[in-house]
């Protein structure tokens, strides 16, 4: 839907479950395993993407996030109190879960090159090699920023979300998500300007495939 | 000219700061780095969800149900408590009126329901293939072990001190026992079943690796004192008395006190160390995350040569698909020789394995040796490698041990940690006070490579071990290849 300005605009966004998620949560609630199954491969790969962009890709233990994030899901799924979205709800989780993890091990795997390379791509293998790089040169500035500034700096910079969406979703002030993002900020762009890995060019002494 | 403006205002677009940054040649680079970075961020945005594999939201799923049917019989549970509240109010109200109007109630008969006897139902019992085999290891029937031999149900296994067997049960499933240099290892398959695997670990380590066949709801390792429930996992147990360590190093293990209290999930990279209740001491427990470091080299340590299989044949047991698919080969070289398949380091030959048919890499070393290497191809009939190790060239010869000015400075610049080392045991014994004498051998690069104690009158082994540990970090420059012997006398101020 175009509006006169010429952007497209949310006015009212659906609050709350859907009938058909309502059914899904009573279901899994029951430990019916279809449903749990239904549940489990329906938002599989919304978790897997929202994990891959608050841990950084290619690292060996997305599996591993995964299966937390879906048992703390099921354990929690009788406290769901269906004041928000499912999806939003499992967000949530998901960046708990995600946030648990950073505490716990800042960086627990490198970033492996083979499984980045899946992730990123990019026209020709020229520019897909440089976009990697700078996929990886970002996740390393971030690896720098406390667990909670990083949380929130990439859900507003990268996924564009607001402060108040994002309060909800860190259970956190509005007022404290802004600290955290006005700080985050400053940070990430001081790193990231004295950061030669953002040049055009390739960083000296990294070595091609 | 003025200051230039923070980053994150050419961030923001900041007039000022733009106009600065047209003029300023390090602004200019910040500029183009910031936006870099803001375009980075679309590539991340639009990266497509990694694959994720199918076994491990199965063992999800599987663990996921008990869970959630524990929390409705949970809430049943309290529903029922209701009732039964209710109900005694009811009865007291009528006892109570009985007895007030002192009529006679004929009486309640309660008659006794038999609950329902459950039925069992049969489950086939599986059968481990040995794997690898190295050391003494002896079977509880005294059968012949061998890479050829079948475990089944009940089976016992001992391994000697450095003695290891591993054995693979299902695909990507399976254990190593072995015996350590101090202690020896037992372990029993209590239950070998398709829906169920029990081993029971007397003594010793084992190193466990369930796979994500869809067929094992439930693996589980019991100690004297604990038992280790698994989630699609790899991990390791130890087990000395009522004291449990359990090491995960994929996935998540559930700890239990066998005497039943309290439970603990343990996700990896973990240690955590249990000492159950018993002889009047209340349960420990300590759970610490592994450094990434550490965790690499104890999932290096714990390999358990799984072989690989082909894709299931329903009418075929697993043993025989496992037969199939792989060979033997015997390793017999001189002793305390380390040996390595396919750059795996395995164990201490000489030693028996089992591998997938195919070309191979096996690689020996053994301190002062030269290494051997050899490509073999493992086939139906049986492999061996028998070749005597070839002695490297003498090392350069010790080197004159530096100076005692070279040795006093590090010691000094050190000296604050030997005297945490002797504090942490002064707090416990104000009279601690003696002398320990270290002895460092150096290596060709004056790193210490090995550190022991030549004598002490202090006669407290924790400031002893502590010492030592703290000197295995240490460097001298002009002492290679030497030997170092040093005094250090502690007493109280």
């Amino acid at each position: 839907m175009e509006t006169p300005s010429g952007k497209l605009r949310v006015l009212s966004l659906p609050s709350g479950p859907t009938t058909e998620e309502l059914d899904l949560i009573a279901r899994c609630r029951e430990g019916d395993r279809t449903a749990l199954g239904e549940f489990y491969s329906r938002f599989r790969p919304d978790v897997a993407r929202n994990i891959q962009r608050v841990l950084g890709p290619g690292r060996g233990d997305l599996e591993d996030v995964l299966q937390d994030v879906f048992i703390e899901a099921f354990r929690s799924l009788t406290r769901f109190r269906g004041d928000a979205k499912l999806s939003t709800w499992l967000y949530r989780v998901c960046v708990n879960v995600a946030l648990q993890r950073l505490r716990k091990v800042r960086r627990l795997a490198e970033v492996d090159d083979e499984r980045l390379a899946d992730g990123v791509s990019e026209q020709t293998p020229e520019r897909g090699l440089d976009a990697q790089r700078r996929v990886k040169v970002i996740y390393r500035i971030l690896d720098q920023l406390s667990p909670k500034k990083r949380i929130v700096f990439i859900l507003h910079e990268i996924e564009g979300r607001e402060p108040k969406e994002i309060a909800g979703i860190v259970g956190a002030p509005v007022l404290t998500v802004r600290t955290r993002l006005h700080y985050a900020r400053k940070e990430f762009y001081r790193l990231a300007a004295a950061e030669p890995g953002l040049d055009g060019k390739r960083a000296p002494g990294e070595v091609s495939a | 000219m003025s200051r230039c403006p923070k980053p994150v205002a050419l961030a923001r677009g900041d007039e000022a700061a733009l106009e600065h940054a047209d003029t300023c040649e390090d602004c200019q680079t910040a500029l183009a780095r910031v936006r870099m970075a803001e375009d980075t961020f679309g590539l991340i945005r639009d990266m497509p969800a990694p694959e994720t594999s199918d076994s491990r939201a199965e063992a999800t799923l599987r663990w996921t149900r008990p869970h959630l049917a524990l929390a409705s019989t949970r809430r049943l549970g309290f529903a029922f408590a209701g009732l039964a509240l209710a109900g005694a109010a009811v009865t007291l109200f009528v006892v109570m009126r009985t007895h007030w109007s002192k009529k006679a109630v004929a009486p309640v008969v309660v008659e006794k329901v038999t609950p329902p006897t459950p039925i069992v139902v049969p489950q086939p019992t599986m059968k481990a293939v040995v794997t690898l085999l190295g050391g003494e290891v002896e079977l509880s029937d005294r059968r012949p072990l061998g890479t050829e031999t079948l475990l089944g149900e009940g089976d016992a296994l001992k391994a000697a001190r450095n003695g290891f067997v591993a054995a693979q049960w299902a695909e990507g499933s399976g254990f190593l026992l072995r015996g350590t240099a101090q202690t020896d290892a037992a372990l029993t398959l209590s239950e070998l079943k398709p829906r169920a695997q029990r081993l029971d670990l007397a003594r010793g380590r084992v190193d466990v690796r369930v796979g994500g066949h869809s067929l094992v709801p439930v693996a589980a390792v019991a100690t004297p004192g604990h038992l280790i429930r698994v989630r699609g996992t790899w991990f390791a147990v130890w087990a000395s008395g009522l004291t449990t360590t359990v090491e995960v190093y994929e996935g998540t293990v559930e700890v239990s006190d066998r005497s039943g209290g309290t439970t603990t999930l343990l996700s990896a990279p973990s240690r955590g160390v249990f000492i159950a209740s018993g002889h009047a001491l209340p349960a420990k427990s300590r759970v610490t995350t592994l450094a990434a470091r550490d965790a690499v080299a104890a999932r290096a340590h714990s390999e358990l040569n799984i072989l690989p299989v082909a894709p299931a044949d329903a009418a075929r047991a697993f043993a025989d698909q496992l037969f199939a698919g792989s060979g033997v080969l015997a390793v017999d070289v001189d002793g305390a020789a380390q040996v390595a398949i396919d750059g795996v380091e395995l164990g201490t030959a000489p030693l028996g394995l089992r591998k997938d048919v195919g070309r191979h890499l096996v690689e020996v070393s053994r301190h002062g040796y030269l290494p051997l290497r050899r490509w073999v191809t493992i086939g139906p009939t049986p492999g061996s490698i028998r070749e005597p190790l070839i002695k490297a060239p003498i090392e350069a010869p010790p080197s004159e041990p530096p100076a005692l000015s070279a040795i006093e400075a590090v010691v000094k610049e050190r000296r604050q940690h030997i005297r945490a080392c002797y504090e942490r045991s002064l707090k416990r014994d104000p009279q601690l006070a003696g002398t320990v004498t270290l002895q460092l051998k150096l290596d060709a690069h004056g790193r210490v490579a090995n550190s022991s104690i030549d004598g002490s009158t202090l006669g407290n082994e924790d400031v002893s071990t502590c010492l030592r540990r703290e000197a295995a970090g240490w460097v001298f420059a002009d002492g290679r290849n030497a030997t170092i012997v040093y005094p250090f006398v502690f007493r109280p101020q």
